[in-house]
């Protein structure tokens, strides 16, 4: 190809007419301006919003500032946001289930079955587990708690922050739980737990350390004091929380009465 | 006789340059009237760069809207090294990035339906007709080059600029140009061979 065919060509491409019509021309114009008009209406919107904000922050921080409650404020600020973010695992951690008189659906009572788990006690309460289930499943006989060969050490807990501020009740409760578990200390593990539920009649351990007392108390044969303490858990008063677990107790119980 | 004619044209040449400043110190100050003026002077120029760019005059049509919207924040980086014009022939270069791919696109679909050549404003026909022909291979052809040698191309051979123009548009050295100049013009000697202009 000739070099004076790419030019004509590049002619023919510079004299090609505009098909931009004086319409076109005028319409772009008015686009052109409605989109600065917009732009502006949108920057005025902004600082519109932002500078009564701004105002605000800096008078309140002023006057705080002169007043001599600025550090207070940020003080309590930071408390507010520590605390927010502290909460924040204990919301996640298991709670209590809700305590109710009736008994709803399956499904209800499924959602609150998840059991609450003392974090410190999370191991210990596989033990509760086991140490519930024989005892429901075989006929209860009031007799000395058998002896463990080898009690696993206590292991080191870490008490959270929000535990630690109610550490004396929680101490009655690792005290009541170590004696019953390891120590097989009945009599002091129902002072224990009956301690702890004076202490914090609504605190988060209180199904357990009621369930655990009957326990004990299935253990010391006191049974009609342990018929008292299960038939709320059988009943379902606290949702499927050891339900099954504590019909059969009080079964065997009623089995042990009437040979 | 002579030197009153050249008081005259003096006399344009400082009222001309008095109104691009004073434009420019209101396109600065976010004057939005500003931007309809500067419209009103340059669309043209900027209208012609993004049609024989692009290929594609809708399009186009949203290069220069994007080029006079964004003027009044481009404007600060205006030094007055270059004339307005220029200026903003550099900010469509900017711009037409965004539109090269979808230009390609409806060339291509509007190729098949538009075989007619728009009218020859009294031109003898063929002759037209050849003409058009021509620039839309050319134009077609343009859409096988980078942005940089596309733009080098028409800045140089359409726009008839010169080197160190364009070079102040495109922010590159003269050399870089002339570079990119003679890379498309290679190429669109093979691919106007590769459609049949011979």
């Amino acid at each position: 190809m000739k070099d004076d065919l790419l030019r004509e060509a590049t002619h023919a491409l510079r004299q090609l007419p505009s098909p931009s019509t004086p319409f076109q021309v005028n319409e772009t114009r008015r686009r052109i301006l409605g989109s600065l008009h917009e732009g502006d209406r949108r920057r005025h919107q902004r600082w519109a919003f932002a500078l009564p904000l701004a105002a605000v922050f800096i008078g309140s921080t002023a006057w705080a500032g002169a007043s001599g409650k600025l550090p207070e404020i940020v003080k309590s600020l930071a408390s507010v946001f520590t605390r927010a973010g502290d909460n924040e695992p204990v919301q996640q951690s298991p709670s209590l289930p809700p305590v109710s008189s009736t008994r709803t659906s399956g499904q209800a009572n499924r959602s609150v079955a998840p059991q609450p788990k003392p974090a410190a006690a999370a191991s210990d309460d596989t033990e509760v587990s086991e140490e519930a289930r024989p005892t429901a499943d075989a006929p209860v006989k009031p007799s000395p708690p058998p002896v463990r060969p080898n009690p696993p050490p206590p292991r080191q807990v870490q008490v959270p922050r929000e535990v630690d501020a109610k550490s004396e009740a929680f101490d009655l409760y690792k005290r009541a739980h170590r004696a019953h578990f390891q120590k097989h200390d009945c009599v002091a593990a129902i002072s224990g737990y009956e301690a702890y539920l004076n202490a914090a009649p609504q605190g988060r351990f209180r199904l357990e350390a009621s369930y655990n007392r009957a326990l004990c108390l299935v253990r010391m044969g006191h049974r009609e004091q342990a018929r008292q303490a299960l038939r709320p858990f059988a009943e379902g008063r606290f949702g499927t929380y050891r339900q099954s677990e504590a019909e059969r107790l009080l079964d065997a119980l009623a089995e042990g009465d009437n040979p | 006789m002579n030197s009153g004619v050249g008081m005259t044209l003096d006399c344009l040449g400082v009222d001309a340059l008095d109104t691009k400043r004073s434009l420019l110190s209101r396109l600065q100050q976010g004057d939005t009237a500003a931007v309809g003026e500067a419209y009103d002077l340059y669309h043209g120029a900027v209208r012609a760069f993004a049609t024989r760019l692009l290929g594609d005059p809708v399009l186009a049509e949203d290069v220069v809207h994007d080029v006079f919207v964004a003027l009044p924040r481009a404007v600060s980086r205006f030094r007055g090294e270059s004339s307005v014009k220029t200026f903003l022939i550099s900010i469509a270069v900017n711009h037409v990035r965004h539109y090269l791919r979808s230009a390609k696109r409806r060339r291509a679909a509007t190729r098949r339906l538009s075989s007619e050549p728009p009218p020859s404003h009294g031109e003898d026909p063929e002759r037209y007709a050849e003409r058009v022909r021509m620039a839309r291979l050319l134009s077609a052809a343009l859409d096988g080059l980078s942005l940089d040698h596309r733009v080098a191309f028409v800045l140089c051979e359409v726009e008839e600029r010169t080197s160190r123009e364009a070079a102040a548009i495109l922010a590159v050295p003269e050399a870089t140009v002339r570079t990119r100049l003679f890379h498309a013009k290679r190429k669109l000697r093979q691919r106007l061979q590769r459609e049949g202009i011979r």
